[in-house]
């Protein structure tokens, strides 16, 4: 299953492959169509990042009280283009190593946080067929990666040989590990309703959304979210006013853009796999109906439409809490984890499977 | 089958690690670069950096990460049988709550022993 199965890119794939055949032989054209097509999957999650960039500045300007972002662009699309503006002016700047930081892994560190990133739009269902590969097993992929992702931030901090970035990069590691438990155990939940580890066989199965039916499950992963994607009131390791960026302090250019893009990445991404288990997916009322009645290709659009009015509601929420709330300290914060969340999580987990009994 | 879904996914996974590493050779290309000793040391909001980074630093949250490795097994288990358990009925709920009670037990020692504190040995 690909992208190309969906109806909108089906006919266009067809034709393609049928003229590309002759040319490079069957697997090579097959291996080409796959490389444009991982290429537009990764295209539609940065500009999906851009998107998400732009709105934190401005949303965060509206609530408090600003303008945010005005001038970039024509007046119409609201200042949008000082995203792709702080984008290449960013292109434009020294690539640069301090002297003393470890050439590979100062390197290594943000390419391993933006690959772990990209990498989980592969297994995402944004629309009706629109998945890059189907997998039975898509939502051990899916958290697989993330968990790569402290490594990488790890790294950042160690390479960089400062002390304010050892400190950051330490505090981010202690914080993902302890808040990846609870966000397992609450995404087994959704497995065990669905009866499936598949993201979009869940994202499928919900009648019902299952964020009416595990209203603490859902709760519990938008804390443990926000923790994982460093957010206020877990912004802990880039605390800018004891650390100084923290694990970022050393990164300057195009190396201190990826990491910035790998956090909005992971904002975007958290946000679908949350719409994608607790939010029904791109599924919506009456859909069956609309399917019945309308053309494929142009169906499919309304799903992906659909999903993404969804994940903007999340990120909305994200943006609203950033604005309203203030920063924890780093032991609040683990107990938060360990002394809340997870036994919150484990009386989840017996909840979810009391209500698949009930429901026979 | 196999080769198709491997093959993609190495593609993708291919793509998704040039695009950073693309990204920090591309500004070479067009960008001029100067050194400097003060732009090359280490950032320390502007005192003269002293001493190096490389020093025993004291993890205090290694409990944390030994217990999260422990947990993160088990929780891993969970998979195959949240995807099974419509099959397998009540059998599958009595396992696991024996399973989570151990789980829980584990969760409990640790609580009371006071490994759950950012700083050990320091006075309530």
């Amino acid at each position: 299953m690909s992208w190309y199965d969906s109806a909108l890119l089906n006919p266009v794939y067809s034709k393609a492959l049928e003229i590309l055949s002759p040319l490079i032989t069957e697997t090579g054209a097959k291996v080409l169509l796959a490389l444009i097509e991982s290429f537009i999957i990764i295209m539609f999650v940065m500009i999906n990042v851009l998107v998400v960039v732009y709105l934190e500045r401005k949303l965060l300007g509206r609530m408090m009280n600003r303008r945010g972002p005005v001038y970039a662009g024509p007046p119409i699309v609201w200042g949008f283009f000082q995203a792709i503006a702080d984008f290449l002016k960013l292109l434009t700047k020294e690539v640069f190593r301090p002297a003393r930081a470890d050439p590979l892994t100062y390197t290594a560190g943000p390419a391993i946080v933006v690959f772990a990133g990209l990498a989980i739009g592969l297994m995402v269902p944004f629309g009706e067929g629109l998945v890059g590969l189907r997998n039975e097993a898509s939502l051990l992929y899916i958290i697989a990666l993330a968990s790569l992702e402290p490594l990488g931030v790890m790294l950042c901090g160690l390479s960089s040989n400062n002390k304010y970035s050892l400190i950051g990069g330490s505090r981010a590691a202690a914080q993902m590990i302890s808040y990846e438990l609870p966000a397992i155990l609450v995404l087994v939940t959704t497995a065990l309703l669905a009866g499936s580890i598949d993201v979009l066989g869940i994202a499928k199965a919900q009648d019902i959304w299952y964020i009416i039916l595990l209203p603490l499950g859902f709760v519990i992963y938008l804390i443990t979210v926000l923790a994982e994607l460093e957010r206020t009131p877990f912004d802990i390791p880039e605390a800018e006013s004891e650390l100084v960026a923290g694990f970022m302090t050393e990164y300057g250019g195009m190396y201190y853009g990826m990491l910035m893009a790998a956090h909005y990445i992971g904002v975007f991404v958290t946000a679908c796999l949350a719409v994608a288990v607790f939010l029904g997916g791109y599924g919506f009322y009456g859909m069956e109906i609309l399917q019945a009645s309308i053309h494929p290709a142009l169906f499919t659009i309304v799903t992906l439409v659909v999903f993404l009015i969804k994940v903007y509601a999340v990120i909305f929420l994200l943006i609203w809490i950033r604005a309203a709330y203030f920063r924890l300290r780093i032991d609040q914060l683990l107990e938060l984890g360990w002394k809340r969340l997870f036994p919150l999580a484990i009386v989840n987990l017996f909840w979810a499977m009391g209500i698949l009994f009930a429901m026979g | 089958m196999g080769v198709e879904v491997f093959g993609k996914m190495a593609i993708y996974m291919v793509l998704a690690l040039l695009v950073p590493v693309a990204s920090f050779y591309l500004p070479k290309l067009f960008t001029p670069s100067r050194y400097s000793y003060l732009k090359a040391e280490t950032y320390e909001c502007g005192e003269i950096p002293y001493g190096t980074a490389r020093v025993q630093f004291s993890i205090q949250y290694y409990t944390f990460a030994l217990m999260f490795v422990v947990f993160d097994i088990e929780a891993l288990f969970m998979f195959p049988w949240a995807a099974v358990l419509k099959n397998i009925g009540l059998l599958g709920v009595v396992e696991m709550v024996v399973f989570v009670g151990v789980f829980v037990i584990g969760l409990a020692y640790a609580w009371t022993k006071g490994a759950l504190k950012w700083v050990m040995n320091y006075p309530e």
